[in-house]
């Protein structure tokens, strides 16, 4: 629950209205249905079927058509066409999945040399190249073709096709192949080329119906790109048929009619193309249908999701689909990880990287054990010959203790210190090796293994050997900027005498401890509280033989765990119970530890406090949250904000450091810069952190006038956009802590409000002051407790009252 | 792309077999490009790998003449080509030759200047050029002749005075194919070294329809041709068409490639030949065309061809013409090394190995990068030609060691008292101290971009390895400083005998920290840390890395008892251990380029363009690269029309007279060696002119030179166009006025590493000033503009913002 309501707090922080009549109906089925519907992108959560709206690009490009989207395999980018109202070509767009990010891609990847009226973009499965469908500048006049951009190296244009007629509805099939519609007067063809533009195969033939052509839809490939769906209309003596619906498999080169019970008002050859998209389960099955039609009796389009051959496939709407069209899917996928652990012998460090390649990290003369990642996956800390971290690249390796017997590291949530057990008793060093080590614990006669980190660093997990076996301590400590302290004794959280309790550590939200105890008799998985309350075992359908390490994931909103059993590591979904080995399979000698992949060198999201900017107030603040991969931190970086006409930075800080200038650039208005760097010139240090900017209104803001801010970040000759929120409407805010926005506080509104209270965490960036938290959790309450609440504002911010 | 892919497996294959100079080749399009003038064409290099292009030469946009043809050897390391240069004192077409990396341009294979050399094509051997040319006779007909490749032995092949020949191209080394055109009647002939011609065609059949044929292009296995054709029907020529050919004898079949060729001219007597060429393969070619009929671009297409437009790799902006794929061998390395007698010993890439020293007791030889001068110590540091010629004390301290040559080939660094010092190389000034540590272990290692040194210094016993930037000003006096260093490797065990690759993003070194000693690469900034990770094999005891002069990939160093050499090729995904054969056993080494065997000089200026009301600096670099030394040589450059010389400084002084040939104004002349100006040496010429105020704007001024010994006449290589207008900041890459984002982040980039861009800025050491003046300009939307006033006043250039 508490994960859906996270979903929606997003949602609602971005500017985009959760439907009121949102909850009408859930399905069984999961991920996300895009779709275009007034010139914006929408966008339905299957699980629950809410729609919310994405983008406003009335505001943020200006008045005109929307075409033709199309998603990137890791779902974090949507291209799209559009042509302004204003302009008679059309370009190619492309945003980022949650609306963000708004990019002009025939400006940023130069198409407009050789290419005009660009469409049907698709970006390859790995995202190194394009693919478009567009006119050529100068040369014989043969229509739209083929283009295909190469988005790393070279960056080269090529142009796969010199055919008559139209390119058109393009998509990739895998890294190397495309598949496009081509049409030349009423003949239309399903086409296949290789990326090289060699093996140019028409996969429909459909010149052997001459003169009674099929009409054929947009194609659209399932996630697996194993087949693609799209529509057709047969065509015979007395005209055309009803669009129907057909799979078409890649590897037998076969079609199947799919769905043919659709019912259409219109006369055939005045349909239009039900554009269907096929959507998975979670284990990326193929298991029904989203299509635009009218159902019977009806005159107004929307969406509808169906099962294959459905006799009725109008049972089930997508909300607020009205007038809805170009439909697209992604499911909903895992976030990807990598793992690092040790094998061979001597035992040596391997890493199976996010793309599931392995590599091996370290090729010594001696052992290594116990590797562990930071909270970013980009260091590992091991032991073997001392204790060392390298990058998770295996490079820069540095030994922090030069102890031979060394073992478990655990690295601090701050990515500074490396704590780690010699001769019985906890060390600690930084990472930069700025100190010497510093002495944790003073009890050399108790045995001490398998330390692991708290999230907030406040406590040290670790296995202590006890006289009444192993049992697991937490050991309280403090961590300054260049001091790490031990603030009381150690606390037996498991005591559990004549019991194992071993490999602790914690959830990324620091509210759990998974660890192993053989309390039932073998080895299980259990978790308990931080504070050793709540010891219960995770039950599964198949309790998993012998596990060990068991290890939450690294990445917020995850519910998998990991860990070893049969000898080989497995992960768990929490919500589904699955439980799968890792494949290929993975033998760890010892410990193993996952982590996150992060793909982007330097990552900003834009946190708008508010869902409503109320223009009456005296200023506004919002915040970009800035991460630099400390796998690859760049020198400099410039981070450009786009802001809305009459927007104003009157102060800036970063990290609560105020700023002065205020920008780099030296304006404040319009398009601003800041140049970050280990240089000169950087106008804040170059480190993970928050840019929060107080923005005034000139001009008279105009309640329901929207605004669109973008922007994006520079770096080695990279551009990243912006991510997260790009929209917000001028208003009367709701209270951040409502996030489905309908002026009342809900039971799980409340304990999730409660929850962020106790961890002292901000929902969207509110409360600005956190140390404003008690005062407005009272206040929520209260609102809570009368049924609703009313926008009163104060003098400067945003305020409510209870009903 | 997957063509590409397979390829480059090629190569892994074709390594494993071949250990030394199979490294690594380098794949190049070279073609013609003509400026936007209309009247001078230039040779241009295509990084197939990069995309970067290459200006080879540097005819300047006032000097009249188009490039006509273009040729090369098997290895690559020679252009040939044809066009006129009047700035050069060809008038007619002339045959000249420049090496692949641009140096050494030279026209000594057509030494007449009333003939006109129109086509021109090299054997893949090398060692035969053939040509066509006119004669004073008949200087309609153009015959075709051969020689030898020093010019000698000059033999014609073709005897038919009503012929016209054209585009040779060699099948072998001993049979050639060319155009003949007799009226409209055009063939390909073949043509023996002694003078058996076989007609390929047999185009009179088609009589009086005679078909127009271009350029032939030989495939890369010498089996096929391509060409372009026009047929003619009764209603005149079609567009020009792809054709392939072979074999290349009278039984040889033509194939139609392609006929879907775009012509924006509608009349095909109008249309320009699209000069098709294969790339590494005959799968895939290479071709000019237009779109727009404005300029002429360079495409590359796969055969068989779908779309003749698949991939266009120019953009615009200049007229594109002779496309010519070529793979070049890398680099012949030469190797000094300490033997294990004592001695220094150099051996050449054929394995032969020359004693440089007559005692023993030596210690770390090394050599320069061109491969002209060798260091070493004994007693004091010394330098000596890698003929054992020309040996120079720089250093008479006994305890002075590893000594280094600055890249730039002014200044030998070395350890003297545990710091580094410098000496100029000519010995004009005392060695100056540049560390103040007390620390310096030794393997002082200078970086390819002249900007920083590395060094091993002792940290409590243990060796690490430090970076500090070092800057040398070539103002008067030539002077060398060295920053602050900064520790790399502070870490545990020893890290030691850096070495950087030849881009300078790379440092390889030695390092102990897995108890053992193995090798391992960081970047510049000491940043990436990682062990070479050998598949297999991984070396045993090595020491003394060394990159290939030639290459970022290629590593050398010694590795088992006793030391021998060995590389490997750190690009592959299989890195292994290969010793180079034949074996080598030495104490250390150092790798530095096989020299090349001329002096020649190149033009650098910082901004090309120029206030005619600021005094004009510019430099030539001598570099003496001809083993033995000559005695003398003369530096000729010409200035444009009424420009003045003011002022000379060789090495940073003023030499007794401005120039030998006392003249300031059009050819200037300076006499190096015996009873000349300066020693012949590699130097540096400082000159600076006085522009005529009334220089009109916009205008464009050439420059032009050579030097000349007695056995060859080299032409100066470099810039050598000024345009008359305001200069733009050198940062400012797309020259609209404004910073952008990337162009800031380079500065920052350029600034930290203290690096120039062109030659900017001139004083580095005014780096902080023009960063933070570059950051304004960048925050300011309106940009930045040239700052007349003071730039007049300053005597150089600034800007300031709008």
């Amino acid at each position: 629950m508490r994960r859906k309501l996270i979903k929606s707090a997003i949602f609602v922080c971005a500017g985009f209205f959760l439907s009121q009549c949102a909850l009408l109906q859930a399905f069984q089925y999961s991920g996300y249905v895009f779709f275009i519907k007034d010139n914006n992108f929408w966008v339905n959560d299957l699980s629950t079927n809410t729609s919310s709206q994405l983008t406003h690009l009335e505001v943020s490009i200006g008045a005109g058509v929307l075409s033709n989207p199309s998603i990137s395999q890791d779902g974090t980018k949507i291209v799209f066409s559009y042509k302004e109202n204003a302009s008679s070509e059309t370009y190619l767009y492309s945003i980022g999945y949650d609306g963000s990010g708004l990019e002009n891609l025939v400006s940023t990847l130069n198409l407009s040399l050789q290419t005009k009226n660009q469409s049907y973009g698709s970006f390859s499965p790995d995202m190194t190249k394009l693919a478009f469908s567009a006119e050529p500048i100068g040369g014989p006049a043969t229509g739209r073709q083929l283009w295909l951009k190469e988005l790393t190296g070279l960056k080269r244009l090529f142009q796969l096709t010199f055919m008559n007629g139209d390119c058109n509805d393009i998509q990739f099939v895998d890294d190397s192949h495309i598949i496009f519609k081509h049409k030349l007067g009423y003949l239309e063809d399903f086409y296949l080329i290789s990326t090289d533009g060699s093996d140019l195969t028409n996969l429909t033939n459909n010149d052997n119906f001459e003169p009674y052509f099929p009409r054929l839809g947009r194609p659209v490939v399932n996630y697996a790109r194993s087949s693609f769906s799209y529509a057709k209309q047969t065509q015979d003596q007395t005209g055309y048929s009803n669009w129907e619906i057909y799979q078409f498999d890649i590897q037998t080169m076969s079609e199947n009619q799919i769905l043919t019970n659709m019912y259409f008002p219109e006369d055939p050859a005045n349909q239009d193309d039900p554009q269907p998209v096929i959507i998975t389960d979670s284990t990326f099955i193929d298991t029904a249908i989203v299509f635009v039609g009218k159902k019977p009796f009806s005159t107004v389009g929307s969406l509808y999701i169906t099962t294959f051959q459905s006799q009725n496939p109008y049972e089930m709407e997508i909300s607020e689909s009205t007038n809805a069209s170009f439909p697209i899917f992604y499911p909903s996928v895992a976030k990807p990880i990598k793992i690092v652990y040790t094998s061979g012998f001597p035992e040596q460090l391997y890493l199976r990287d996010f793309s599931n390649k392995t590599i091996q990290l370290t090729s010594t003369i001696n052992r290594h054990y116990d590797p562990v990642f930071d909270l970013s996956g980009s260091i590992i800390a091991y032991a073997g010959n001392g204790i060392w971290t390298m990058k998770s690249d295996g490079t820069d390796a540095v030994q922090l203790d030069t102890e031979f017997t060394a073992r478990y590291p655990a690295i601090s949530p701050d990515g500074k210190w490396v704590a780690y057990v010699k001769f019985n008793d906890i060390y600690a060093r930084r990472i930069d090796l700025s100190n010497s080590p510093v002495r944790l614990t003073y009890s050399p006669t108790i045995g001490k293994l398998e330390l692991s980190f708290a999230p907030s660093g406040s406590s040290i997990l670790y296995t202590g050997s006890t006289q009444s076996g192993h049992q697991i301590f937490s050991l309280p400590v403090a961590i300054n900027e260049n001091t790490i302290e031990v603030r009381g004794e150690a606390i037996n959280l498991t005591q559990n005498p004549g019991y194992e309790n071993y490999q602790p550590s914690y959830s990324i939200d620091g509210e759990k401890i998974i660890f192993i105890s053989t309390r039932t008799g073998a080895p299980a998985i259990f978790t308990m509280s931080p504070d050793g309350s709540a010891q219960q075992q995770i039950i599964f359908q198949t309790q998993p033989p012998g596990p060990s390490y068991p290890q939450f994931s690294s990445w917020d909103d995850d519910e998998r765990i990991s860990f070893i059993s049969g000898g080989f590591v497995n992960i768990a979904n929490l919500e589904t119970g699955v439980i799968e080995q890792v494949s290929p399979g993975i033998s760890p000698a010892g410990k193993f530890s996952w982590g996150k992949h992060i793909k982007s060198d330097v990552f900003i999201t834009r946190q708008l406090t508010y869902d409503r900017v109320d223009g009456n107030l005296p200023y506004y603040i919002y915040y970009l949250n800035i991460s630099i991969n400390p796998l690859n931190i760049p020198d400099s970086f410039i981070i450009t904000e786009n802001l809305p006409p009459n927007w104003r930075i009157t102060e800036a800080w970063f990290n609560d450091v105020a700023l002065s200038p205020l920008t780099s650039s030296g304006n404040t208005t319009e398009t601003v810069k800041w140049i970050v760097s280990n240089n000169i010139g950087s106008i804040f240090p170059l480190t993970d952190g928050t840019l929060k900017l107080k923005i005034k209104f000139d001009g008279v803001p105009t309640s329901g006038e929207w605004n669109f801010v973008n922007g994006s970040v520079m770096y080695n000759s990279v551009k990243n956009m912006t991510s997260g929120d790009s929209y917000i409407v001028y208003g009367k805010p709701n209270c951040p802590a409502d996030t489905d926005g309908n002026s009342e506080i809900s039971d799980s509104e409340l304990l999730y409000t409660i929850e962020m209270w106790a961890s002292n965490s901000r929902i969207c960036g509110w409360p600005i002051n956190l140390s404003d938290w008690d005062f407005w959790l009272l206040k929520i309450i209260d609102f809570w407790a009368k049924g609703g609440y009313v926008y009163v504002p104060t003098a400067s911010e945003p305020s409510w009252n209870s009903i | 792309m997957r063509k590409r892919v397979k390829f480059l497996g090629l190569t892994v294959l074709l390594m494993a077999a071949f250990v030394e100079n199979s490294w690594s080749q380098h794949q190049y399009i070279v073609y013609s490009s003509i400026g936007q003038s209309g009247i001078s064409s230039n040779l241009v290099k295509y990084d197939t790998t990069t995309g970067e292009t290459f200006l080879l030469t540097g005819f300047a946009e006032t000097d009249t003449g188009i490039i006509q043809s273009i040729s090369f050897d098997a290895s690559g390391g020679f252009v040939y080509f044809t066009r006129e240069s009047p700035f050069n004192g060809r008038e007619k077409s002339a045959i000249w030759r420049v090496s692949i990396d641009g140096g050494g341009l030279t026209d000594f294979l057509s030494p007449d200047t009333s003939i006109s050399y129109t086509y021109v094509a090299v054997s893949p051997d090398g060692n035969t050029v053939c040509y066509t040319a006119n004669d004073d006779g008949n200087p309609d007909a153009y015959h075709l002749y051969i020689c030898n490749a020093d010019g000698s032995n000059i033999r014609r092949l073709t005897s038919d005075p009503t012929w016209v020949c054209s585009y040779p191209v060699f099948v072998n080394n001993t049979t050639v194919l060319f155009k003949m055109k007799q009226g409209f009647l055009e063939d390909y002939y073949t043509v023996t070294l002694t003078g058996n011609l076989v007609n390929l065609t047999h185009n009179e059949g088609f009589s009086p329809y005679f078909p127009r044929l271009g350029r032939p292009m030989i495939s890369p296995n010498r089996d096929t041709i391509i060409y372009a054709k026009q047929v003619q029907q009764p209603t005149g020529y079609t567009d020009w068409a792809l054709y392939q050919f072979s074999p290349l004898d009278d039984t040889g079949t033509e194939i139609l490639l392609t006929d879907s060729l775009y012509f924006v001219e509608t009349d095909p007597l109008n249309q320009e030949e699209p000069y098709p060429a294969y790339a590494d393969n005959t799968d895939t070619i290479l071709f000019c065309g237009s779109v727009t009929g404005n300029v002429y671009d360079l495409y590359s297409v796969n055969i068989p061809i779908i779309n003749p437009y698949f991939l266009m790799l120019t953009h615009g902006g200049f007229h594109i013409s002779l496309p010519f794929y070529l793979t070049v061998a890398p680099h012949p390395q030469n190797f000094v090394y300490l033997g294990q007698d004592g001695f220094v010993y150099l051996r050449d890439a054929s394995g032969t190995s020359i004693r440089l020293t007559s005692v023993s007791g030596n210690l770390h030889p090394v050599i320069n990068r061109r491969g002209s001068m060798v260091a070493f110590a004994r007693n004091g540091i010394y330098t000596v030609r890698p003929d054992g010629t020309n040996l120079v004390q720089i250093e008479s301290d006994s305890d002075a060691d590893y000594p280094e040559f600055s890249p730039d080939e002014l200044f030998v660094l070395y350890k003297k008292n545990n710091d580094i010092y410098a000496r100029v190389i000519d010995c004009s000034a005392e060695p100056v101290r540049l560390t103040y540590t007390s620390a310096v272990y030794g393997d002082i290692r200078f970086s390819p971009t002249n900007s920083e040194i590395t060094f091993t210094a002792l940290v409590n016993s243990k060796k690490h390895i430090f970076r500090c930037p070092v800057q040398i000003s070539i103002q008067n006096p030539i002077t060398i400083t060295a920053g602050a260093p900064v520790d790399l490797t502070p870490l545990s065990g020893d890290n030691y005998q850096s070495c950087w690759s030849s881009d300078g993003k790379t440092i390889a070194f030695i390092s102990t920290r897995n108890q053992i000693p193995e090798l391992w690469l960081m970047d510049r900034d000491g940043a990436n840390q990682r062990r070479v990770p050998f598949s297999s094999g991984a070396p045993v005891n090595p020491s003394n890395p060394c990159f290939s002069s030639d290459s970022s990939n290629i590593l050398f160093y010694l590795s088992k008892t006793p030391k021998q050499l060995y590389s490997a090729d750190i690009s592959q995904p299989q890195i292994l251990s290969l010793q180079v054969t034949p074996a080598l056993n030495a104490e250390n080494f150092f790798a530095g380029n096989k020299p090349n065997d001329y002096i020649e000089c190149e033009r650098f200026f910082s901004i090309k363009e120029r206030d005619p009301k600021v005094p004009f600096t510019y430099f030539l670099t001598m570099h003496v690269d001809k083993i033995p030394v000559p005695n003398n040589a003369v530096v000729t450059e010409i200035l444009p029309d009424d420009w003045v010389l003011t002022d000379v400084k060789i090495n940073g002084r003023t030499p007794a007279q401005l120039t030998s040939n006392g003249e300031t104004e059009g050819i200037l002349k300076w006499l190096f060696g015996t009873s000349g100006l300066a020693p012949l040496q590699d130097s540096i010429i400082q000159i600076t002119v006085d522009i005529p105020d009334i220089e009109l704007y916009g205008t464009m001024k050439g420059l032009a030179g050579w030097c000349e010994t007695v056995q060859a006449k080299t032409y100066t290589r470099g810039l050598s166009n000024i345009i008359i207008a305001d200069p733009f900041i050198s940062v400012d890459t797309n020259r609209d006025w404004q910073i952008s984002d990337e162009e800031l982040l380079f500065t920052i980039s350029l600034w930290a590493q203290t690096g120039k861009i062109s030659g900017w800025p001139d004083d580095i050491s005014q780096w902080d000033w023009w960063l933070l003046s570059v950051i304004s300009f960048w925050a300011n939307p309106a940009g930045y503009t040239y700052d007349s006033a003071t730039s007049q006043i300053l005597g150089t250039y600034v800007w300031e913002k709008i």
